[in-house]
């Protein structure tokens, strides 16, 4: 990790469209920068307090300046809101390197707020969350782990296996004094403790979908109406439809927004045994694709029915599967159709079938991890189980403080309290901190 | 090498010093007090037995005398989890001393000098040597060495308080001495006040033993030392006596509180936390109807027996008072009153883990001086400091014990990562790795360290090389013979879960509730030969088939345990591992001002020292080890 002995640059607010843009300058140098850009920064400032006045560029607008120790990084801060046009940002920035400071990494501010103390780990994970969310579920999710709710949840178990710490190793050495260890209640104490984990714990598998989504890819034999449904999800005509079978040769990609999962559709070549070279590809890469997605739609015609063809290509997925019967509007007998009833050029069935797409109900208050958290859970979760198992055994309770002390460790690994440095680096190299 | 002081500290100083080959000089005031308990006559207890016990496996004394001397023997922490067992002897104070005299009088290369020592000789930034007057001249002597350790204990500046009453002296019969005092405050270190307190003692003849419960000694406790197949008593080895504080006593002594010497605001300095005295427990346990009282009997032949549990400043009159309500003591005669001692202490914050200054090098300090209380802890101390010195004398580098390896690491590392705010007792709940830091593995632990720096005898390698033949013979067997389903009927006559296949001796004894005893007995049943086992042998404890049994046992019962914190101990090594060079310079590298003074103040040694002091973030330690690597590449 890089020393922080210069002062970095970056536009805080989004790259374009808004009147007003923000620019933080953060770092030793940040005031001195300032009054070399700024006309009327004066050489003490007062501090959270705006400044009207002149930049380099003739372009004017404020600057806000925050003392050592009490600005987001927790660095010498100040940050400038210009006129959002991009040349007048960019304009700005160029002052500011030319002035001695140097452009931010990705995720840089966060680092330095973590490495002076302004936020944990899992705050710092929450904004780089935060900076990556594309759907609004994301965001939300993202904004607990940055507020801090994850870190409170944490503490608030470690403090209370800590509890259980005390008593014990207060038993272990002062007996006399305070008698043997209650069993049955810190057992309890335990009891509760893992049911706040395992609460966590069930945010996982939503958690994970909002986060990282989830991948469908659409599979079926040629000219099954595959891109069409592709399409119509998209709103747009993305892939190629012709009547001609084989037309897709290639697989398409797109991600669209589905309850507020990050989806990535893969539409795929129907697949039959073909002599046209490209077209032998694109099965092979179809086959591929439903081979690595996370749930495959199998497309069928339902004007000709589920046939052996059919029958045969499902055998060779091994992925969660969902049969679609297509152009739906074109049949009149409907009764025996296999799966799901849906119609591309209608619309027909397509309701229903996003329906089932939706991720378990979402808790808006309930603190969503990351992976690594998640990890970590389930393994403090392990060493108290195996304290449990201790204090339930006729075996000696001070042996219950060695599981209660990795517990207690794994746990300070989520917010920073513990984490091993090598771990620290992992993960802020994730927040493209260079060199 | 120059040891100034010859307590528990002094004296393993300067044996370690000595037999690591250095001329060794021990300057004392008194040679006939080397050695000597100014507070009980007990030596281990719990965490306080772990220590002894790794002094003695460093190749140190105080075990080895304690198993000529003892008078009372017994377990500790039965019960509790082998991590908690340990072994608390008495001794008998007259003769514990004499025998450290006479461990004096034949080693090679050591000299023991009476007389004072006024000051430390320095040259630069470092030590030259020492000044002082031998006992009956007016003269002061300078003599030169280039190492010097302080084991003064509560000697500096001491002050006894009994009630109002207050003497300058180190304690009973002894001078206090000012002169040392006056050159540490010179040289910058700080220096506080620590108080430290007695009990009455009181007349064997005068007691009424029917009226407590006595508590014979426990043979199979086994000898301290890794030396001994025994302890080696003088005569049949004595009870001790337990009675208890009640209503009463509480009463006299809370009406009575304005004449403590604590409470009254005579004491300055600060007690110790873990080791309260008797109106201190009554204040602070409130609630508490009684607390217990141990009665033990201080020589083989004298009448003088400490009042355990009873330390206390209270004027005479109201110990004696207060001690005539005691069951048992109704008639007692108090032989002398107990009395708090007020005395200097030097801040460990200023030590490296060597225990060398920070501020003078070649200058050792050892024992209570900085901040300890207790015997034991005296002696873990003295040793690190006694061969660190003899180490440093020649230009040999330096020998650091860590929290993972030793309890004398765990509480080297707690005074100078995390200071003292009032005296240092060890407990078995500061080191967090203890299982794997047992009392009976303390020879597996360190004897190969004290064989490295030449300090371990013949015998006592053979022993620890044959105990762990055993004990690896015996699970290669254990794990190499089976069991089948074909048992399982037995087994569950002995309410043992059935075995599916087979399973090997060892694997069984992973079981809960299957002991080595159980082991045996089941395979006596089955008809199959236990000769693989190592014997019990309760009449020789320290016999090494007795000893390498129990490893063999704790190895396998508590495997799991073992595993976890075998996992945890990694982890923090690696920590541990990562040296901070001496020079380093923590300004300029964006931490934090608090941050900055606290690394700049007590230069840890290592990355893992560095986590552990008070205050100092993750973040921080992810920073300097951005920059220790970028330093090194």
């Amino acid at each position: 990790m890089t020393p922080f002995t210069d002062t970095i640059v970056a536009p805080i607010t989004a790259p374009s469209g808004g009147a007003i843009a923000v620019v933080r300058v953060s770092g030793i140098r940040a005031f001195e920068i300032a009054q070399r850009i700024f006309l009327g920064f004066p050489g003490k400032p007062e501090p959270r307090k705006a400044l009207f006045g002149t930049f380099a560029n003739g372009d004017d607008g404020l600057a806000l300046p925050f003392p050592h120790g009490s600005s987001f990084t927790g660095e010498e801060t100040v940050e400038f809101s210009i006129h959002g046009s991009q040349a007048s940002v960019e304009s700005l920035i160029q002052a500011c390197l030319e002035a001695g400071a140097r452009l931010a990494q990705p995720g840089e501010f966060s680092l330095r707020a973590f490495m002076n103390g302004k936020l944990d780990l899992a705050q710092a994970e929450g904004i780089k969350a935060t900076v990556e969310a594309i759907t609004g579920s994301q965001l939300r999710q993202a904004n607990l782990l940055r507020n801090g709710s994850v870190t409170k949840a944490i503490s608030q178990l470690s403090q209370d296996l800590t509890g259980v710490l005390a008593a014990v190793e207060a038993s272990t050495d002062f007996s006399e004094e305070v008698g043997e260890l209650d069993r049955p209640a810190n057992l309890a104490r335990l009891a509760l403790i893992r049911g706040e984990i395992a609460t966590l714990l069930e945010t996982q598998e939503a958690s994970l979908l909002l986060r990282h989504g989830r991948s469908i890819a659409l599979v079926g034999l040629p000219n099954a109406g595959k891109s069409s449904l592709f399409n119509s999800l998209l709103g747009v005509d993305r892939a190629i439809v012709t009547p001609i079978p084989g037309t897709t040769r290639d697989t398409v990609e797109e991600t669209l927004s589905i309850h507020g999962v990050p989806t990535k559709l893969i539409d795929t070549a129907g697949l039959r045994e073909s002599i046209d070279l490209v077209e032998k590809i694109g099965v092979e890469r179809s086959l591929a694709a439903a081979a690595n997605c996370d749930l495959v739609w199998y497309v069928y015609d339902a004007t000709l029915g589920w046939t052996i063809s059919d029958e045969a290509l499902l055998a060779q997925i091994n992925r969660p599967t969902t049969i679609l019967a297509n152009k739906i509007d074109l049949v009149v007998q409907r009764k025996d159709l296999n799966g799901h009833q849906i119609s591309a050029s209608t619309g027909e069935g397509m309701r229903d079938l996003l329906a089932n797409l939706a991720p378990p109900s979402l808790d808006t208050t309930t603190p969503f991890l990351l992976l690594r958290h998640y990890d970590l859970l389930r393994e403090a979760d392990e060493a108290i189980v195996e304290v449990e198992e201790t204090l339930r055994a006729p075996v000696p309770t001070d042996l219950a403080a060695i599981g209660l002390r990795s517990a207690i460790r794994i746990l300070g690994e989520i917010t920073g309290e513990t984490t091993p440095p090598d771990v620290l680096e992992r993960i802020f190299q994730d927040f493209c901190i260079g060199k | 090498m120059i040891v100034i002081g010859a307590g528990h500290a002094g004296i393993e100083a300067a044996l370690a010093s000595a037999r690591m080959g250095r001329f060794t000089l021990c300057v004392t005031l008194r040679s006939d007090r080397i050695g000597h308990l100014p507070c009980n006559c007990s030596i281990g207890g719990p965490a306080k037995g772990h220590i002894a016990r790794e002094v003695d496996a460093l190749g140190g004394q105080m075990g080895v005398t304690t198993d000529h001397t003892l008078t009372h023997l017994r377990r500790v922490g039965t019960g509790k989890g082998p991590a908690v067992q340990t072994i608390r002897a008495q001794v008998c104070k007259a003769a514990y001393p004499k025998a450290m005299q006479e461990v004096f009088r034949t080693t090679p290369n050591l000299t023991l000098v009476e007389g004072e020592a006024l000051t430390v000789l320095t040259q630069g930034d470092h030590v030259a040597g020492v000044l002082f007057r031998p006992n009956g001249q007016d003269e002061p002597v300078e003599i030169a060495a280039p190492s010097v350790v302080i084991t003064t204990g509560t000697f500096l500046n001491g002050l006894c308080h009994e009630g109002q009453k207050k003497t300058v002296a180190a304690r009973q019969g002894d001078q206090a001495v000012f002169g040392l005092s006056a050159f540490l405050v010179e040289l910058g270190v700080h220096m506080r006040r620590f108080k430290t307190g007695t009990t009455p003692r009181v007349a064997l003849s005068t007691l009424n033993l029917d009226r407590t419960l006595v508590m014979p000694s426990e043979w199979e406790a086994g000898p301290l030392s890794f030396l001994h197949d025994a302890p080696f008593p003088e005569r049949d080895l004595l009870p001790t006596w337990q009675t208890y504080t009640n209503q009463k006593v509480h009463e006299i002594l809370r009406e009575n509180l304005h004449q403590s010497a604590m409470f009254s605001g005579q004491i300055e300095g600060v007690g110790p936390r873990y080791c309260p005295s008797v109106e201190d427990k009554v204040v602070r346990f409130s609630q508490k109807e009684s607390h217990p009282i141990f009665l033990e009997q201080e020589e083989w032949d004298s009448e003088s027996v400490y009042v355990q549990g009873f330390s206390t400043s209270m004027p005479a009159d109201v110990q004696l008072e207060a001690l005539h309500h005691i069951e048992g003591l109704e008639q007692a005669v108090m032989i002398r009153p107990g009395y708090a001692v007020e005395y200097d202490m030097a801040d460990p914050l200023q030590l490296r883990p060597t225990l060398m200054s920070k501020l003078l090098k070649g200058l050792f300090l050892a024992g209570q001086i900085n901040g300890t209380s207790g015997y034991e802890e005296a002696a873990g101390q003295g040793i690190v400091a006694g061969i660190n010195a003899a180490l440093f004398a020649k230009e040999e580098g330096e020998e650091v014990f860590s929290r993972d390896q030793s309890f004398i690491g765990v509480m080297i590392d707690d005074l100078v990562t995390k200071g003292v705010e009032d005296p240092y007792r060890m407990l078995t709940a500061r080191a967090e790795h203890r299982l794997v830091l047992r009392h009976d593995n303390a020879d597996q632990r360190l004897t190969p360290i004290a064989e490295r720096l030449g300090l371990a005898s013949e015998l006592r390698l053979r022993r620890l090389e044959k105990k762990n033949e055993i004990i690896s013979q015996t699970i290669s067997q254990m794990e190499s013979r089976y069991l089948t389903e074909a048992v399982n009927g037995t087994l569950a006559d002995y309410e043992v879960s059935p075995i599916r296949n087979r399973a090997s001796h060892f694997d069984l004894l992973k079981r809960p509730h299957v002991t080595l005893d159980l082991l045996e007995v089941l395979l006596r049943a089955l008809g199959e030969s236990t000769d693989h086992i190592p014997a019990k042998c309760l009449e020789r404890p320290g016999d090494l088939h007795h000893l390498s049994r129990e490893q063999v046992e704790i190895n396998a019962v508590y495997s799991g345990y073992l595993k976890r914190q075998s996992d945890e101990v990694e982890l923090a090594r690696k920590m541990d591992a990562f040296l901070i060079p001496e020079a380093f310079e923590y300004e300029g590298k964006s931490l934090s001002y608090e941050t900055v003074e606290k690394l700049s103040r007590i230069r840890p040694t290592t990355v893992g020292q560095a986590s552990r002091i008070p205050g100092v973030r993750p973040a921080d330690i992810a920073l300097l080890i951005g920059h220790l690597r970028a330093g090194r590449s």
